[in-house]
């Protein structure tokens, strides 16, 4: 009864049973705070983001233009020099040149000097990288192209087009004289996911990509939409298709944190949108001058 | 004996504080939403992709919808609706090449895109006249007979 100095066996299975549940308890906590900081590092970014538009736009006096066509050129060159990549930027060639001889995106030296490389800036330490065609890199933040589609057709399916501070037609400008709605009631940039593989979403250097669309909710269950079927590969939490006349090119605003997507708005502060947010609200908020009455209770 | 009836009172409280741990599940809040699943066909063929969407009333809020794969779809509850009388939009891109003209863009110069052309009728998507009274008894068996 009164021996000492060793351990039974039983003893080791409690403490061993004990150190379990308590490894047990420990590790979801200590993972959702890891899931935390980088959802903070990533609305940080789109904080950046969002700061970087209101420098363009006192220097400019409008938004910077979504894309140049397809291969262009998009937001985040003209953005560079207001996020401290103005050297990177001066060095990105026939920006805006859309008459099919200049230099795309994905053409010597642009790749080896702009596009080729990964913006920390840019990319939502959440998601997973990816570098869809060669070296060219994807990233995580869209800009707003309103409630439609990315050509922001004037009514799809019954939804009507509200206006949206950004285009990517390079015809368009857009500046916060444009935001009617208010600046603190209109999206200005939203997260969404890099596709893995050949998939082309969030790839932002590409006009189609270079935006979001607010058709489709948040994390939306329903496809995004891509021209080929070749640059679309679905995978759990990103179903995509095919372009049709009925669901032209569209992109929803899509991330990997639990519940929701971070967005900057047109004010500059940034928020956490729930997937669960309505649908009719997502899109009034989307929009730049459609006039509804939004009421955000966050 | 003493020694090993506490350590046995002691394995009891542990096994039990973990079943009562893992007994509480993991189960998210649904609100009463219902999952929702089922078979689409066009012309009696189960339609091999397309998305269907799930629209409420006029003003209400909660539309969902899904993709189909094979002539099924799945919702889980999460993404579910509630109870209630809803209007079914179905969607599937040709997949033979047929292409014809997207809405048109606001603005003078507005170029039509060609896009794949819509195979399912107007009016079981755009213009929907197909409703569906979605309960509890018939949420994950919904059928839905589409003809060209």
């Amino acid at each position: 009864m009164r021996r000492r100095g060793a351990f039974t066996l039983v003893e080791l299975l409690v403490v061993i049973a004990i150190i379990g549940v308590l490894v047990g308890l420990l590790l979801p906590a200590v993972q959702a705070a890891r899931e935390a900081a980088r959802r903070m590092s990533c609305s940080n970014n789109l904080k950046q983001i969002g700061l970087a538009m209101h420098n363009y736009h006192d220097t400019h006096n409008v938004f910077p233009t979504g894309a140049a066509g397809c291969c262009y050129g998009t937001w985040p060159v003209l953005l560079m020099p207001y996020f401290e990549q103005g050297n990177v930027a001066d060095l990105y060639v026939s920006w805006g040149d859309t008459s099919s001889t200049g230099v795309r995106y994905s053409g010597s030296p642009n790749v080896e000097n702009v596009t080729g490389r990964r913006y920390d800036m840019l990319t939502c330490p959440s998601d997973q990288e990816n570098s869809p065609i060669g070296e060219i890199t994807s990233h995580n933040y869209a800009v707003n192209y309103g409630n439609t589609s990315k050509t922001q057709v004037s009514n799809l399916n019954g939804v009507i087009f509200g206006g949206a501070p950004f285009s990517a037609d390079p015809s368009k400008e857009f500046g916060f004289h444009s935001v009617t709605d208010g600046t603190s009631n209109t999206l200005m940039v939203a997260e969404v996911r890099q596709g893995q593989g050949s998939d082309l979403r969030g790839f932002l250097w590409w006009g189609d990509a270079s935006g979001f669309e607010s058709y489709l909710g948040p994390n939306s269950p329903l496809p995004d939409r891509i021209y080929s079927s070749g640059y679309c590969k679905p995978v759990k939490g990103m179903p995509c298709d095919v372009s049709s006349s009925t669901n032209p090119t569209m992109f929803a605003s899509r991330s990997q944190h639990p519940g929701g997507v971070n967005v900057a708005l047109c004010d500059g502060s940034v928020r956490l949108f729930g997937e669960t947010i309505d649908l009719e609200t997502w899109r009034g908020l989307s929009t730049s001058r459609g006039g509804e009455v939004l009421e955000l209770n966050q | 004996m003493l020694d090993c009836l506490t350590s046995r009172g002691l394995v009891g409280g542990m096994a039990l504080a973990l079943a009562a741990i893992l007994s509480t599940g993991c189960g998210g809040d649904t609100s009463g939403r219902l999952p929702l699943a089922g078979q689409v066909t066009l012309d009696g063929q189960p339609l091999d992709r397309g998305t269907i969407e799930f629209h409420p009333e006029a003003g209400a809020a909660g539309m969902t919808g899904g993709v189909i794969t094979d002539g099924r779809f799945e919702i889980p509850a999460e993404q579910g609706v509630m109870p209630g009388t809803y209007t079914v939009r179905v969607y599937s891109a040709a997949t033979d090449g047929t292409t014809e003209a997207a809405p048109a863009a606001p603005g003078p110069e507005a170029a039509q895109e060609q896009l794949a052309a819509e195979r399912i009728p107007s009016r079981y998507n755009v213009d929907s006249e197909l409703e569906t009274t979605i309960s509890d008894a018939n949420s994950e068996q919904l059928e839905f007979a589409l003809e060209s």
